[in-house]
């Protein structure tokens, strides 16, 4: 219920200060980015997945979010097709 | 309980409306981020990115959790029509600089799918230490860049910057984001 209610405020708020509606660039992603890190948050050192059967009220993941899903990363990523832009370094 | 979630929305929306004010007159907007009573540390923003101070639940309303949420603040270019996203945040756990692979691990995934990542370094920023991750992943079948920094900001606490998007716009704001994560200074204490 505690994480339902994040997510109503966050969406609530996302709503206000974009005066209700939602329009380009990333504002339409800023929900679903804030989610991503609360749901990290919660899971901090604890290893569980989205079917945790002791929290029977955890609202839905993001789109796109496959069940039983590592809470770490792999140590190989998944193959997929390769980009064509070389990688980006942060100067 | 319902009330005090209420002061809690009202209060979040009139900083808000507070900082749009603000920033019609003044060159780069200086915001100090304030999480659980504590001023933890300010950085400037441009005066044309809208900002969101996003918000907080009093720990008193969890039921089961003494851990509350750490504030995240979002920035966005106003005019911009490409995806973009970037926040800050110090989030309650991650103490130090060494507990921060870990906690990257952990978001990284949960803000794309299919995350690779091409760059990790350690580095020193704005005289603090610091650690950089970035890569590419999946949101909603596209593919974003994204960087993820921690950065030690006093002797018991980290912060976060994070950024998604797509690469052509980290190219077209590359300069402003990499001001705003230059502009991080460690704020004293509570308020």
């Amino acid at each position: 219920m505690r994480r339902l209610l994040l997510g109503l405020v966050a969406l609530t708020l996302a709503g206000c200060t974009s005066g209700g509606v939602y329009y380009g660039g990333g504002y339409s992603y800023d929900y679903g980015f804030r989610y991503g890190i609360y749901d990290a948050h919660y899971d901090y050192d604890v290893d569980i997945d989205i079917d945790r059967p002791d929290r029977p009220d955890r609202p839905k993941p993001p789109p796109g979010t496959k069940p039983n899903r590592p809470t770490t990363l792999p140590a190989k990523a998944p193959p997929r097709r390769p980009s064509s832009r070389p990688p980006r370094r942060m100067r | 309980m319902l009330l005090r979630i209420i002061s809690h929305l009202v209060v979040a929306v009139v900083m808000v409306g507070t900082m749009v004010a603000a920033k019609s007159v003044l060159a780069d907007v200086t915001v100090i981020y304030e999480t659980q009573g504590q001023n933890l540390f300010r950085f400037q923003v441009p005066d044309d990115w809208e900002i969101r101070p996003g918000f907080e639940v009093d720990p008193s309303v969890l039921e089961d959790d003494n851990d509350p949420v750490a504030r995240i603040v979002s920035l966005l270019p106003q005019e911009e029509t490409l995806v973009m996203w970037t926040a800050l945040w110090a989030p309650t756990g991650v103490n130090q600089l060494s507990q921060a692979k870990e906690y990257i691990q952990d978001v990284a995934p949960r803000l794309l799918s299919d995350v690779q990542i091409t760059f990790r370094d350690d580095r020193m920023i704005n005289g603090r230490k610091g650690r950089i991750v970035s890569g590419t992943g999946i949101r909603n079948e596209r593919e974003f860049d994204f960087a993820l920094i921690a950065l030690q900001i006093n002797d018991n606490r980290v912060a976060f910057a994070a950024f998604v998007g797509e690469p052509e716009a980290y190219d077209r704001h590359e300069k402003a984001l990499i001001g705003v994560l230059n502009s991080i200074e460690p704020e004293g204490g509570s308020q």
